[in-house]
């Protein structure tokens, strides 16, 4: 199919694209992106369905992006992210696409090209869960990821307790339990609004996995959840706009 | 359709054994299914995918099995085995487990037959680095969205463990009654699955196309035709009898069936057990490209191991260091194959089952390029029980089983097994336990990597009444490369332009030596032959003793006169004091 057509997004640091290369990577193995004119998305749910990536990148956080029609492309994310590995954080990163190829240029003065076979799709697409939010919390992504370190010092999970003033994080297991707690108004919680208070439990190996992902280009995460609901996590891709959000489904307590 | 409907018919098969309600069963699935599903609905309540024919199994080890029900359930490994060990079934187990699972998920949308079979494909698909994470997660993937009860027989089937007892006749069973209101007409269905081995697609044809479509069906290059299979009588008498003395009797050789398809340069192998089996054997699919002058066919043959130096047959034993999944190409060289070639289905377009055997003998030697390793299967044409045995005991000795005597008239009738086909085994053996110590009396001229040297020898026992030498084997097995440096200088004293005036032999050697060096041998069993002269006519007239799969131990025995070497009359109390009646073999009968 030849049909004329411009394509270009440009970063001018290639942080943005190894988050989202990683983070996609957590889940699955292969990507449909959506580009159109207003920009990049991508959403997909893991095999398992406990977990979902829903990926919002404008236009106006580029530093250049040329689309005149919308179409998508999909591509084996293991090799992906492999070139994506390949520039340093301060490279520029451009993307088109030419007969059924990504090109992918890593631009530092010192000029890369790859050339990448895009693949057939073979899965439809994803709906959102419909969620409401009882609580609505900014926490500094540092205080966030050690949580999960210390949690997963005594389990594999981690149940999140919200009230009006605090965020209790605890883990439980055979070998005994921990907490850690983050106070309203502290350094580590920007923001907390909780219309009711909450308690649900989740996989820490699927947190920490979307955390380490995008922690790098990411100050603050904002989580949001509801009582034994499923939890969303949002995180910045760059200053400029674009998200990542992050869906995931909370364990049953043990009784 | 959702995979619910097809666990519901599981859950009432697995808890009748009786075939009548199991065909009943199947009849209900069947009719609740989508014609465009039926195929696939066949294939997994085998436990299938694909015929297997294809080869393809889904082969998941419990091992990553518990690990999926782990990811599905929350639950830790350590509890999972537990109760897998308390229930000793996977299946419960993952019911078992799935009915406590901890972790929730995003969406939930029941389960089809579809996603099912997409799921389990994908699974034995997925191969190379990586594959047992990706295998993982679409198992655990499917999981999340089953009920208990489905879940149990996933994995049941991903294990290889679903064992519903659904057996091939009871599904065309089923078949003929969902579709065409008759089960009668199994015997239709029955034919066109005999020639395709694909349950499958009869499935189909017969949900799209009704009768009309199976009585279309015809053999395939392709697809393994289910092979005709042979009864079996105690006597060669019996035979000739029952099939009114128009027979031919064929070696049975000590091999595999395999039954080849050869589509231009394309060829397959498939066993008799209907498995593709070509990559175990590169060199029988090069042998078939070369000496089979037919663009499209079909034909049978008998796989052997044979030792290329001396043209021996080797023992079955030998041939199954071929089946392994790893190191073919050094297989291929430690263990090389002759092919004798017994039938042929179908040649260039046309279907030849229907054919008179004799007509498909003729139709094969047409089409052969005979050559030591390619050849139609020795065979005499006899309505004489002595000769016939006679024919027998040169078989055993040259390493068959036996013969396959076949009726000159019948058709090929695939899958059946029938009395127009017949073996005719050995109902005693005499193995034997020692080592013998035998004169070199002869030699042969070596072929392949033994040219130039000798590639056998001719070994004889004493007889001391009448101060002979009687042959009791031809030897090409157990000798080094030094070995066969060493004895042409050894022998080379010895050597003589005709046979010596103290040896009987009905075998013509390339060389002859005066009886001189013994060495010792070890044998698989001694067996009647009317080839050797050793103890002849003292079991049967016109017919000696000889060894059956002789071995050179290494060990020359140069303390050893020729006439110190072990007599004939010890070779005849061997073997009367080891004769034993053979037992049927509980074993699967090869042809």
């Amino acid at each position: 199919m030849a049909i004329a057509m411009v394509f270009l997004a440009k970063t001018s640091t290639s942080g943005e694209w190894k988050a989202v290369s990683s983070a996609i990577s957590t889940l699955v193995e292969e990507a449909t992106f959506e580009a159109s004119l207003e920009g990049i998305t991508f959403r997909a749910m893991d095999p398992s369905h406990v977990a979902l990536v829903d990926l919002l990148w404008p236009k106006s956080a580029f530093e250049k992006y040329e689309c005149d029609k919308p179409f998508k492309f999909t591509v084996k994310m293991e090799d992906f992210a492999k070139l994506i590995k390949r520039a340093d954080t301060k490279d520029n990163i451009e993307i088109t696409t030419s007969d059924e190829m990504l090109v992918l240029r890593i631009v530092d003065g010192y000029k890369r090209e790859f050339l990448l076979h895009l693949i057939e799709s073979t899965y439809g697409p994803t709906p959102l869960p419909k969620l409401s939010f009882n609580v609505r919390a900014t926490v500094a992504e540092r205080a966030f990821e050690r949580m999960l370190i210390d949690i997963s010092a005594v389990s594999d999970h981690v149940t999140i307790d919200a009230s009006k003033d605090r965020l209790v994080f605890t883990g439980k297991s055979d070998i005994g339990s921990g907490s850690v707690t983050l106070e309203k108004a502290t350094q580590d919680v920007l923001e907390l609004e909780v219309k009711e208070d909450s308690k649900a439990t989740y996989n820490i190996e699927y947190l920490s996995g979307m955390i380490k992902a995008t922690g790098s280009a990411s100050d603050t995460v904002a989580l949001e959840y509801s009582n034994k609901m499923p939890i969303r996590l949002e995180l910045k891709l760059s200053d400029l706009g674009g998200r990542i959000h992050f869906y995931l489904a909370p364990r049953i307590e043990e009784k | 359709m959702l995979y619910s409907t097809m666990a519901d018919a599981y859950e009432k098969i697995e808890e009748t054994m009786k075939r009548l309600e199991i065909t009943d069963y199947l009849v209900e699935l069947f009719s609740k299914t989508d014609k465009e599903l039926i195929d696939k609905v066949v294939y997994m309540t085998q436990g299938k995918l694909y015929p297997d024919y294809m080869g393809i199994e889904i082969g998941v080890a419990e091992k990553l099995a518990i690990k999926a029900i782990g990811l599905a359930s929350g639950r830790d490994l350590e509890s999972i085995r537990k109760v897998y060990k308390e229930k000793g079934d996977i299946g419960l187990a993952a019911e078992e487990v799935l009915k406590g699972r901890l972790q929730t998920t995003l969406l939930k949308e029941p389960l089809t037959v579809e996603r099912v079979y997409e799921t389990l494909d994908k699974v034995a698909r997925t191969s190379g680095p990586g594959s047992l994470e990706a295998k993982l997660r679409y198992i655990s993937g499917v999981f999340n969205h089953a009920t208990s009860k489905e879940a149990k027989y996933i994995i049941r089937t991903i294990t290889g463990e679903l064992r519903l007892g659904v057996a091939d006749y009871t599904v065309l069973d089923a078949l003929a009654v969902a579709y065409t209101g008759d089960k009668g007409n199994r015997r239709l269905l029955e034919r066109a699955y005999n020639s395709s081995s694909d349950l499958g697609t009869i499935a189909k044809t017969v949900a799209k196309e009704g009768l009309r479509g199976i009585k279309r069906f015809k053999i395939t290059v392709g697809k393994p035709v289910r092979p005709m299979l042979a009864e079996r009588l105690e006597t060669a008498e019996e035979i000739v009898k029952k099939l009114e003395g128009m027979c031919v009797a064929e070696y049975k050789l000590d091999g595999e069936r395999v039954q080849i398809h050869k589509d231009g340069d394309l060829v397959d192998l498939f066993s008799r057990r209907l498995e593709k089996i070509t990559h175990h054997y590169p060199d029988v699919v090069d042998l078939v490209k070369s000496n089979l002058k037919a663009s499209k066919a079909i034909v049978e043959a008998e796989c052997v191991a044979v030792n290329l130096d001396t043209g021996e047959l080797m023992p079955f034993q030998e041939l199954m260091h071929r089946r392994r999944k790893y190191g073919i190409e050094e297989a291929m060289k430690a263990y090389p194959v002759s092919l004798f070639l017994f039938d042929a289905l179908y040649i260039d377009g046309k279907d030849l089952t229907q054919e008179p055997y004799l007509k498909r003998r003729d139709m094969l030697k047409k089409i052969v390029i005979q050559n030591d390793r390619f050849k139609v299967v020795p065979s005499i044409s006899s309505r004489n029980p002595k000769e016939i045995e006679k024919f027998m005991e040169e078989a055993i000795s040259d390493g068959c089983e036996g013969l396959v005597i076949k009726d000159t008239r019948s058709v090929y009738r695939a899958g059946a097994r029938e009395f127009s086909w017949i073996k005719l085994k050995r109902e005693y053996r005499s193995e034997l336990r020692d080592t013998l110590d035998l004169v070199i009396i002869g030699a042969f001229h070596g072929r392949g990597r033994r040219a130039g040297k000798y590639g056998a020898f001719l070994l004889a026992a004493y007889d001391k009444g009448t101060d002979t030498f009687r042959t009791a084997c031809k030897i090409g097995t157990g000798f080094t490369d030094e070995d066969l440096e060493r004895f042409p200088k050894l022998l080379s004293p010895y050597k003589i332009h005709h046979r010596h005036g103290r040896v009987d032999s009905k075998l013509e050697a390339d060389v002859w030596f005066v009886p001189q060096i013994v060495i010792e041998t070890m044998a698989a069993e001694i067996t009647v032959s009317p080839i050797h002269t050793c103890c002849m006519d003292a079991i049967r007239k016109g017919s000696g003793l000889a060894l059956r799969f002789p071995k050179y131990t290494g060990r020359l025995r140069s303390d050893k006169a020729p006439e110190d070497s072990t007599t004939v009359d010890e070779i005849l109390s061997i073997y009367k004091s080891q004769l034993k009646k053979i037992e049927k073999e509980a074993v699967l009968e090869l042809v």
